[in-house]
């Protein structure tokens, strides 16, 4: 859709390629490894491509895309240092998020916010949340079964359904509606203990309600709810408490909950500003599974500044966003991306904000770069909400301007 | 490859990491800063995007103007307090008073909250006795609390933006928009070309000044009242109805 504007894009799409062609390369010469030497050139290729190419295919934010391949590539490359199997089967997921995130774009703009969307919507939501609960979960964290070979996290996949859900009932001002679909999936959330999950969404309906109403006593009251779920939960659940109460312990007391906490700020601190130089550290000891190191990984392998700049690269993609919920021309599509800038919004300063240690160990994956591929296909598809509302504005901004043509012509 | 070689290329490429990380921030924020250059000049341009029309003012209280021109955008509430999407501060209006969304085809469509009431042409509409959304079409009266506004849609936006002939009488019409040639401002002037000049009376603008009140309003009124104290016209090149700004209302929005 900015295509017939010119887009200062050429040389961030440059730089972004320069980047990560070095950065694949690097190793990939040192071990000799084909698949290094073939993500080398695809995955520039694919930043190239979808950056320029597939906006004009289908109608995207060019910079928003630029940003999300950027940090889809960063989340390729952190799993090529573990292990190049890894690297595919992000590669693979960051496809089918890129399905997913079209089909995202095409509901926000033909989807009427009806009960006839509404409904089944808000039901397929609450399955997929309440999966967990019945299934089997070897994996040990919240919120995740297996499937087959490989394990899910099918609550993530909701969250493209939630947000239009709880914003179409909000610009219907149906209120009492939107509190009891809140209410039914933090109960599951809950029910799973997934508290992470229950206070990231708990706090994206509570700014989302505040944005629909403009009511502060409401605004208040959530916010003081959230903390209140905040600091029970941390009374009550183990790995919380361990967090916060449990003081250092040994490097030989493997058993303990609280290493992966310490091995994460280490890794961050041992790169030091500049990076410990891509390939002369082993990251092999974090355990895969554990998704939420994935900002401690950039940092040790490129260093603390260009994890602050991805962190600004973050702040750009949430500000573009709440751009384009701002210029909606009508509610739902203004929430449905205010929810969507939300709800990655907290659940990047929920991933962060753990890795150095400001909060205990949520668990929330970092958007896009970590290794939960639910959690990358879902953030794909909650970007797709916002590319949709751009699209709509663009539109409507054309509209606009074939109207004042035939006002002025009328004259 | 020789490790020693490696590590001095891995060590120096740190740098240059960091380097593009800088790049690629400092780009994303130049393209940031030109899109929004962009999107601001082309709203100079178009000083109507994102609104469907106006709400005239023809009778109010100290905080409405009579002849000002209130943008109705798509969709929102309309209320006394500064946050809603129209605001009206006048009396007998609640912080927020009813729901309003525009169709094309159909014209803006109104819902009273509960405990709400409002006039349309004379029609009282309330949750009870008007549980759907009711049309107000273009050049309808709309009666809340001591307000009384007249809607006028921009021209262009469907061919039948709903002009009720019903209700196009002399008495009711009331003075003619001006045209662009007298504007000095950014307003929009509403197209008529399409309705029936048959329809329009042919001196529209009262000679006393005075807007004829619509539909059994009479002097005694507050509304009537506050009408009798609009400002004498000389005729319809002359007027210049205010129109409250984009960003005056964010001003005073910020103020608060």
């Amino acid at each position: 859709m900015n295509r017939k504007r010119h887009s200062p894009g050429g040389s961030l799409c440059a730089a972004g390629m320069l980047f990560y062609f070095l950065a694949f390369l690097l190793p990939a010469v040192r071990d000799a490894s084909m698949t290094g030497y073939i993500l080398a050139v695809a995955v520039p290729c694919l930043i190239f491509l979808g950056s320029y190419m597939l906006p004009h295919l289908v109608p995207v934010d060019r910079l928003l895309m630029t940003l999300t391949n950027l940090f889809c590539a960063m989340g390729v490359l952190l799993r090529f240092s573990m292990s190049p199997s890894l690297a595919i089967r992000q590669a693979v997921c960051f496809g089918i998020g890129i399905l997913v995130m079209v089909c995202s774009a095409a509901m926000m703009q033909r989807v009427r916010p009806g009960a006839g969307f509404l409904l089944p919507a808000a039901a397929i939501s609450l399955l997929l949340t309440g999966l967990p609960l019945l299934g089997k979960n070897s994996v040990g964290l919240p919120g995740w079964m297996e499937l087959g070979q490989s394990s899910l996290q099918p609550g993530e996949l909701g969250k493209p359904l939630l947000i239009p859900v709880l914003a179409g009932l909000l610009s219907r001002r149906r209120l009492l509606p939107a509190l009891g679909f809140c209410a039914a999936l933090l109960s599951l959330l809950l029910l799973q203990r997934d508290l992470c999950g229950a206070l990231i969404l708990g706090g994206t309906a509570v700014l989302l309600f505040w944005g629909a109403t403009g009511n502060w006593i409401l605004l208040i009251l959530g916010l003081a709810a959230e903390t209140a779920l905040a600091g029970a939960g941390g009374l009550l659940l183990p790995s919380f408490r361990l967090s916060f109460l449990v003081p250092p312990v040994s490097p030989a007391d493997t058993e303990s909950a609280a290493l992966p906490l310490q091995n994460c700020f280490q890794l961050v601190s041992s790169g030091g500003l500049w990076g410990a130089g891509l390939g002369l550290s082993s990251p092999q000891e974090i355990p895969s599974g554990q998704s939420e190191f994935s900002f401690a990984l950039l940092c040790h392998s490129f260093g603390f500044i260009a994890g602050v700049c991805f962190l600004m690269l973050y702040a750009a993609l949430l500000w573009r966003g709440s751009s384009a919920a701002r210029t909606a021309r009508r509610s739902f599509p203004g929430l449905g991306a205010m929810g969507a800038v939300i709800l990655i919004g907290l659940q990047t300063f929920a991933a962060v904000s753990s890795t150095l240690q400001l909060l205990p160990l949520t668990g929330a994956a970092l958007p896009f770069i970590s290794s939960n591929e639910t959690s990358l296909i879902a953030c794909l598809g909650l970007v797709g909400l916002i590319h949709g509302v751009s699209g709509m504005n663009e539109i409507a901004l054309e509209e606009d301007a074939s109207l004042a043509m035939l006002e002025r012509s009328g004259a | 490859m020789f490790p020693q070689l490696y590590e001095v290329l891995s060590l120096s490429a740190r740098y240059l990491f960091a380097l593009l990380a800088v790049l690629m921030v400092f780009r994303a924020l130049v393209w940031i800063l030109a899109d929004r250059r962009e999107t601001q000049k082309t709203l100079h341009r178009l000083p109507n995007a994102g609104y469907v029309g106006e709400l005239i003012v023809v009778a109010g209280d100290r905080g409405l103007d009579t002849g000002l021109a209130i943008p109705v955008p798509w969709e929102g509430i309309l209320g006394s307090v500064r946050s809603c999407d129209l605001w009206v501060p006048a009396a007998g209006v609640r912080r927020n008073h009813l729901f309003f969304s525009f169709q094309p085809g159909q014209g803006l469509l109104i819902h009273p909250l509960s405990g709400c009431e409002a006039l349309v042409n004379n029609r009282l509409l309330t949750v009870r006795s008007a549980p759907e959304k009711t049309p107000v079409t273009n050049g309808s009266f709309l009666q809340i609390g001591n307000a009384v506004l007249r809607f006028c849609a921009f021209a262009g936006l469907a061919p039948d933006t709903g002009f009720d002939p019903v209700h196009s009488s002399a008495e009711v019409l009331g003075p003619r928009p001006v045209p662009d040639t007298a504007v000095s401002g950014p307003v929009s002037a509403v197209r008529y070309d399409s309705v029936p000049p048959a329809q329009y009376p042919s001196d529209p603008c009262p000679p006393d000044g005075v807007y004829p009140l619509p539909y059994g309003m009479t002097a005694e009124t507050p509304a009537a009242s506050d009408a009798s104290a609009a400002p004498e016209v000389s005729g319809p090149s002359s007027v210049s109805p205010v129109r409250r700004r984009r960003r005056d209302r964010w001003e005073v929005d910020w103020s608060e």
